[in-house]
This record gives structure tokens, C-alpha cells and sequence, in this order.
């Protein structure tokens, strides 16, 4: 369905990516394993850790400002308010959640988890990954389908490029 | 902001209804659940060998069909349709007025059905329908603006006739107490069901599972060419097998129970492939009644085809009939228990700034883990009590179901006393 528009087939592979971190996050911190921090060389947490910097620092925010500065005004122009601003709450408040995580990560990457910073960690990821999810749904099922008749061909292509230019 | 973005709520471009508007009609929905498990209570010494007529098995039929299925089928499509057709309802008043002249319409035609007051059944009956002809005008004009979603629109489509053709046969049958238009009132009661439930709501349940499920499993929406092949096939089959239960032609009805189930099996064949295909690899609890639902759906079709054989004996016609119910609620009462909280989340981002509730917060997880419990033993003592015709077991199996649906009024309320408690603290 969403490969009638090229921008909505690429942000859905954006959203695959961000579900597949979102999956291994949530692995990662529920279950009987979480009880104790893992161990400062456990590979699997210290790629994690790696994957979720890159995406809290640029990755997430890239996405969201190009969905505010290009998808949503165009929505707003043919009358539909409420899908683009709950969005855009959204997206505010993911910058918010990611902004107390990130030096939660940058702390583990350098000296591994204590106790405490473990179950912040997991607190704050649990969050993370519930909203992130939550987030994605509205957009597979309220926003990209819109958009195969919201932009002409041309302008369809513009976007694709717009996005890989900034990212 | 927050209000600015309210006010816009229900003009015609806007695809998201007020809160109050879809969930009136799942409380409705949640009290009708309930009444529907009590009056089959009253009503179980006359189940294992009902064959048509007033009285409670009846009244108890149509508190789940009309008061649990339309009503939240109404209440579902009114706010899901929109995300299929990108096109908003701009009646809040019309479709808050449908909603009373409903449940009032399904009320009294209930009560009249369990004591076979015919003029209650007529009153009633008028009332529903009535409202069901305002619900369809809205739906047609939502529909005929076409929509991204082709396969669901389709259904949609469908449906709408459904939904007609029962309307009409329901209130024939309602006259025909009276007045005896039909030669065979039971075999045109059965032909009503079949319009029902695989035609009216299995359509419906059909056209926005191509929604709902790629949404919470996060996976791509199934091919549109299958899901319309689904609908033409299941279509044929639908007027093959009323041809037959109408004329007595049994073998015909078979055989469209045949061609249904060749519908069925590629719609389930889809739902699989989607899931198989899925981003989001933790589906939650409510996936165990969907696949609960899904493994229902061909059993239904299964048992008609053998009653329609005479291989299913005296009872046939009642084992037939609870595993097509069986299936409808099932479905019905997993995805509201997703769409319930989820529609509260998005309502209460638009209330709240700063950190509105998510999903999780808004559900309460014992209370539906009680009701899933509830729903599959009553499900399954209820065919023992059939089969067996035991009473007593069938009496145990409604007030098991009623506990479970007390246990999802219980889940309802808390999602809207948590998400108004967020909405004032905030």
C-alpha cells in the first residue's frame, strides 16, 4: 500500500528500524535477566548501548523534524489538525524522554551499569520503548497512508531527496 | 493549542472523533455484554434444543448481536472508517442521536422478544432500525469518497448492503409473528443470521482487521488484491448459502459454506503472512483471543456446512449458531480491548502536554486476564451444556460469562476513570 508513495515507503523502513531497536531494547530490559546489571563486556549490551546513542543523539530527531518541517503542514493545509498535532506532542515529548536517556547511555558506555543506573536505565527505556511504539502505530495507521494522495509524483521524489540530503 | 486542536475535532477533514462520541457506544456495548450473559442464564433450559420463536435464547441473541456487535461495530467503524477513506464524520449530534434511538430501539425489542411482546418486537425493531438507516447514510457518505485503503472501503461497501438486506428480513420476521408473510419463518430466521454475522459484522470484522492488525503488530497491510479476492469469494459463498437456506436447499447452503470457507482461509492466510511479517514482535494478550477468533471462524463455517449436511443431529442448528457468536465476540471483545485504551492515549495527547498516559497505563491488565479466562471456559461449557443438554452446565457457563463480562466493564471503566484523572491532574 505504502509503495505508492516513495516518501511514505521510506519513512515506514525508518520505522522498521526504529521498531527492530525498540524490540531489542525491550528484550533487553524485561525478564528475569534484569534483576542485576549486566556485565561491563556483555557484547549484546555494549552493542545496545552503541545503536541507541546513535539514535537518541540524531537519528530519532532527524525523522521528527522532517515529518514537522514537511509532512504535517501539508496535512494541516487540507484541514486535518488533531492526527498532526497529537504527532507533534508526541515527538516533543520523545525529544523530552530522550534527553534524560542519553546521558544515562553515555554513562554505561564509558563506565558500565551500577545497580542504581541500571534501574533507571530500564525505567526510562521501558518508557521509551512503549511511547516509541505507540508513536509508530499512529503513524503506520493514521499519517502514511495519507500521504500516497497528498503529494504529487514530483513533489513525492523532492521529499525522498530532502530527507537523504539531511540525514 | 490543546484547545484549538479540540475545537477542530469533527469537522469533515478531520479523522479523529470527540472521546465521548465511539466510546458511547462501547459502554453501551460493556452493559448490553452483561445483560446478554444474564438473560441466557434465564433462558438455558430452552437452549440446547432451540429452533426459532420468542423468548430468552432469542432476547439474549439480539442483546449480543444488535447491543454488543452493531453497537460497537457502529461505535469502531465511525471512528476507523476515516483512517480507510481520510475523510472525517462532521454529525456529532446525528451520530450521538443515533446512538440513543439504538439502544433504546435494542432495549425494548429485546424485552419484547423475552416476553413475546409483539408490539414491544415492533417498536423496538422500528426504533433500531431507524437508527441503523441514519448509520448507514452516514457510512455511505463517508464510503463514497473512496479512500486509500480500496480493500477496506469494499468491505465496507458490503456490508452496507448487509446490513440493508437484514434490516429488512429482521423486521419481516418481526410482522411475520403477526401476520405470516413467510411460508418458513425459520428457515428466513437463519437466512437473517447468516446476513448478520457473516455478511453485515463478518465484513465488517473482515475489512478493518486489514487495518487494526498491521497497526498493533506493526507489519504491512496485506496485499489488496487477496483481501478483494477474499471479499468476492466470501460474497458468492454469502448468496450461495442464503439461496439455499432460503429455498431449502440444503446441499446448495453447503455448498456455500464451502466457498465461504475459501474466503475464510485466505483472509486467515493473510492475517498469518501479516504477522509473520511483523515489526513488533510482542503482540500482548489480546492476540490470544484474536487467534482464539480466527480458529473460530472456519470451525462456524465448518459446523453450518454440517448442519446444512444433517450431520450434526438435533442440535445442529444451536452448535452451529454458538460457534458463529462465539467467533464475532471473541474478535470483538480482543480488538476493544486494544482500541479502548489506545483511542484514550491519543485523546489524552491532545489534553496533556506534558507526559500524557500511555497504553499500558491506561489498561488494566487483571481485569481483562479475568474476563479472557471467563470468556474461553463459559465458550467451552456452554458447547458441553449443548451437546449434553445439561442445563445446569449451561446456566454455570453464562454466569462464568458473566463474571468475565463484568471483568470487562471493570477494564472499560478504568480506562476512562484513568485517563480523566490524567486529563484533570494535568
Amino acid at each position: 500500500m505504502y509503495l505508492d508513495s516513495k516518501i511514505a515507503q521510506l519513512l515506514h523502513d525508518e520505522h522498521q528500524r526504529t521498531v527492530d531497536l525498540m524490540n531489542r531494547l525491550e528484550e533487553a530490559v524485561t525478564g528475569r535477566q534484569t534483576k542485576t546489571a549486566p556485565a561491563n563486556d556483555d557484547a549484546a549490551t555494549t552493542a545496545l548501548l552503541a545503536d541507541m546513542n546513535a539514535e537518541l543523539q540524531a537519528t530519532t530527531g532527524h525523522h521528527f523534524n522532517f515529518e514537522e518541517d514537511n509532512i504535517f503542514p501539508a496535512l494541516t493545509a487540507i484541514g486535518d489538525v488533531a492526527i498532526p498535532y497529537i504527532l507533534r506532542q508526541e515527538h516533543d515529548l520523545l525529544r523530552n524522554l530522550s534527553e534524560y536517556l542519553l546521558p544515562v547511555v553515555e554513562k554505561a558506555r564509558a563506565n558500565g551499569f551500577t545497580a542504581e543506573s541500571w534501574a533507571e536505565f530500564c525505567e526510562l527505556a521501558l518508557e521509551l520503548v512503549e511511547r516509541q511504539i505507540s508513536h509508530i502505530q499512529k503513524e503506520e495507521m493514521g499519517l502514511l497512508p495519507t500521504l500516497s494522495g497528498l503529494f504529487e509524483d514530483d513533489r513525492d521524489g523532492e521529499l525522498v531527496m530532502l530527507y537523504a540530503e539531511a540525514s | 493549542m490543546a484547545s484549538g486542536a479540540t475545537a477542530f475535532l469533527g469537522s469533515a477533514s478531520e479523522r479523529l472523533l470527540p472521546l465521548s462520541l465511539p466510546f458511547r457506544f462501547f459502554a453501551a456495548a460493556v452493559v448490553f455484554h452483561m445483560a446478554a450473559w444474564v438473560v441466557l442464564a434465564l433462558g438455558a433450559n430452552d437452549l440446547p434444543d432451540y429452533a426459532g420463536g420468542g423468548g430468552p435464547v432469542l432476547a439474549a441473541i439480539h442483546l449480543l448481536t444488535l447491543g454488543v456487535f452493531t453497537m460497537s461495530a457502529m461505535g469502531a467503524s465511525l471512528q476507523l472508517l476515516p483512517v480507510a477513506t481520510l475523510q472525517g464524520f462532521a454529525a456529532p449530534r446525528l451520530i450521538a442521536g443515533i446512538w440513543w434511538l439504538f439502544n433504546l430501539g435494542s432495549l425494548i425489542l429485546a424485552l419484547g422478544m423475552y416476553f413475546f411482546w409483539h408490539r414491544a418486537m415492533a417498536a423496538g425493531g422500528t426504533l433500531a432500525g431507524l437508527a441503523i438507516l441514519l448509520y448507514l447514510w452516514l457510512l455511505l457518505g463517508n464510503l463514497r469518497r473512496g479512500g486509500a485503503l480500496v480493500a477496506v472501503v469494499a468491505h465496507g461497501w458490503l456490508a452496507v448492503a448487509a446490513l440493508l438486506g437484514l434490516l429488512a428480513v429482521g423486521l419481516a420476521l418481526i410482522v411475520t409473528q403477526e401476520y405470516g408473510i413467510f411460508a418458513d419463518a425459520q428457515r428466513s430466521a437463519v437466512s437473517h443470521m447468516l446476513v448478520a454475522a457473516y455478511g453485515f459484522m463478518g465484513l465488517l470484522a473482515f475489512g478493518f482487521s486489514y487495518v487494526l492488525v498491521p497497526m498493533f503488530a506493526l507489519t504491512q497491510v496485506p496485499g489488496q488484491k487477496w483481501a478483494l479476492a477474499s471479499l468476492g469469494i466470501g460474497a458468492i459463498g454469502l448468496v450461495i448459502g442464503l439461496f439455499g437456506a432460503w429455498f431449502g436447499m440444503d446441499l446448495c447452503a453447503a455448498i456455500g459454506g464451502c466457498v465461504g470457507l475459501l474466503a475464510a482461509m485466505i483472509h486467515l492466510g493473510l492475517m498469518v503472512q501479516a504477522l509473520r511479517e511483523r515489526m513488533r514482535k510482542r503482540l500482548g494478550p489480546a492476540f490470544i483471543l484474536i487467534r482464539l477468533a480466527w480458529g473460530l471462524l472456519p470451525l462456524s463455517l465448518l459446523a453450518g456446512i454440517a448442519w446444512a449436511l444433517d450431520l450434526l443431529g438435533a442440535r445442529g442448528g444451536v452448535i452451529f449458531s454458538l460457534s458463529l457468536l462465539a467467533w464475532l465476540l471473541t474478535f470483538l471483545l480482543a480488538i476493544l480491548q486494544r482500541i479502548v485504551p489506545f483511542l484514550a492515549s491519543m485523546h489524552a495527547a491532545i489534553a496533556i502536554k506534558h507526559r500524557p498516559p500511555t497504553v499500558t497505563a491506561l489498561t488494566a491488565q487483571m481485569p481483562l486476564n479475568i474476563h479472557m479466562y471467563c470468556h474461553c471456559a463459559s465458550l467451552l461449557l456452554l458447547g458441553v451444556g449443548i451437546i449434553w443438554s445439561q442445563t445446569l452446565i449451561i446456566v454455570v457457563a453464562a454466569l462464568i460469562g458473566l463474571v468475565g463480562a463484568g471483568a470487562f466493564a471493570w477494564f472499560f471503566l478504568a480506562a476512562v476513570r484513568r485517563y480523566l484523572a490524567a486529563v484533570v491532574s494535568a
